[in-house]
């Protein structure tokens, strides 16, 4: 049987008797009604039994006051590899009229009678946004304040809305340096950092300079209300978990298109392909890596950064992306296989390459001579010659990531020499996790 | 998290695995003399 939408449930009680209303909203939830009421519409029996419910009656005036924070706040659930749900809010509107009652009692012994449910709810939700960004690995970060819009940037940090603007006027040939700043300080407010500093003579703040150290100025290590980074406001919260949901869902579906593409590869070349650390020996199940791949894939595409306590199982997403390279490699059989057909074949030889493609046929033969190649080394078709370009540039180092991942450092050798013996392997030592973690 | 791995890094193991395949072809006793002298390390 269908599971019946929202819209589909709310039009389904707007058809019953009002008499049975009651028995009905005794056992729903703060969300449920906010989502029911959205359907239903304000000129609805449900509004109007909501209006005059005894139970419910307090908590609609406290809707009443600020209905457009409180759909908000229910459309906050982030939606990712499409049954895993995150809500930032916590469950904290999952509160049925008796545990909403019991906990404004507590809370107003606690706060006062000025206590506000609304309020708790944006502090709450916002607290949580913040504690998952003061955790969350710096890579996460990087890609996230690399791929949001200028535009959420604008509405999530407002002090960087003039920054933003000054940024889209540049000229054409600055503009990307500015936007980099804006996003370099949209980093630094994902993390909570502030470079504030107060002027020891005027006492007023100002803005540090990356780099610039004035003696005698401290940092502020204080979250400014007036700037925004005490709490987030409902439109700051809703423009983040929206961007937010779009940048992890882009990122999981790259991930996820990867596993499925090395799938399809290892189903090809099966007997070229190995795991890192595998046996060099032939694999008996082939079928084995391609069902993992495509299972982790699936998996993948449900991956929630921000929240990484919450999921166990994300552990087997990221042994698939540990290493630089991907998670099969070439057999050391093929690597000594290209190195002998390079000695003898010209076509596969990188400086060779370089010269054929600018010399006359004279020089080529020259060349063959003084490395003594053979003149009848069968030539590849144009196909695997721009393949052999590609496998030529590559081969000395792992590809470095771009600065948007977060990661620095040198380049790492792709082949080492692992004894005199002339016996080559793929580098399998290349791992990354202590380079995305702080 | 762990980054997606870098899309040239793909490109290049793609196009090895071309190299590699037309080898095999084009040499065919040292591609099976190279693959028999597999041993576990």
């Amino acid at each position: 049987m269908p599971k019946s939408s929202t819209a589909n449930i709310a039009g389904h009680i707007e058809q019953l008797p009002l008499e049975l209303f009651e028995p009905i909203l005794e056992n729903l939830s703060l969300r449920d009604v906010i989502a029911l009421v959205k359907h239903a519409g304000e000129d609805s029996r449900l509004v109007a039994a909501l209006a005059i419910s005894p139970k419910w009656r307090d908590i609609w005036s406290t809707y009443q006051a600020n209905p457009d924070g409180f759909q908000t706040l229910v459309s906050l659930i982030v939606p990712i590899g499409g049954k895993r749900l995150f809500d930032p809010t916590l469950g904290a509107l999952e509160v049925t009229p008796g545990q909403y009652y019991r906990r404004l009692a507590r809370e107003r012994e606690i706060h006062g009678p000025k206590y506000n449910f609304f309020d708790y709810v944006v502090r709450k939700t916002s607290n949580t946004i913040q504690n998952l960004l003061s955790n969350v690995d710096h890579v996460t970060l990087a890609f996230l304040s690399q791929r949001v819009t200028l535009d959420d940037i604008a509405v999530i940090c407002p002090w960087l809305k003039t920054l933003v603007n000054i940024a889209r006027q540049r000229h054409p040939d600055v503009r990307n340096k500015s936007i980099q700043v804006v996003r370099d300080r949209f980093h630094e407010a994902l993390e909570g950092s502030c470079r504030c500093v107060v002027d020891p003579f005027g006492g007023a703040r100002m803005i540090r300079p990356r780099g610039f150290e004035t003696p005698g100025v401290k940092s502020c290590l204080v979250k400014h209300p007036d700037r925004g980074t005490s709490q987030w406001t409902i439109s700051q919260i809703k423009a983040f978990v929206d961007a937010y949901s779009v940048v992890q869902t882009q990122l999981n579906l790259m991930k996820a298109a990867q596993l499925q593409g090395l799938a399809k590869l290892y189903a090809r070349h099966h007997s070229r392909l190995k795991e890192p650390y595998a046996p060099q020996g032939p694999r008996n199940n082939p079928r084995h890596i391609p069902n993992q791949l495509e299972g982790v894939s699936r998996f993948v595409t449900r991956i929630i950064d921000l929240d990484r306590d919450s999921q166990p199982r994300s552990k087997q997403g990221m042994s698939k992306f540990r290493y630089l390279h991907p998670c099969l490699i070439p057999y050391d059989w093929c690597l000594r296989l290209w190195i002998k057909v390079g000695k003898t074949n010209p076509h596969l030889r990188e400086t060779m390459q370089s010269t054929i493609s600018e010399s006359s046929e004279d020089a080529l033969e020259d060349l063959m001579k003084q490395l003594s190649l053979s003149p009848t080394a069968p030539k590849p078709p144009d196909e695997v010659l721009s393949q052999i370009q590609v496998v030529n540039q590559g081969i000395r180092t792992f590809y470095k990531r771009s600065k948007k991942w977060g990661q620095t450092g040198s380049a790492l050798p792709r082949i080492r020499i692992v004894n005199s013996d002339s016996k080559y392997h793929i580098s399998p030592l290349s791992l990354r996790l202590t380079l995305c973690y702080r | 998290m762990l980054p997606p791995v870098d899309a040239r890094e793909m490109e290049w193991l793609v196009a090895f695995l071309g190299v590699v395949e037309w080898m095999e072809d084009a040499y065919p006793d040292l591609a099976f003399q190279e693959r028999s002298s597999v041993r576990d390390e």
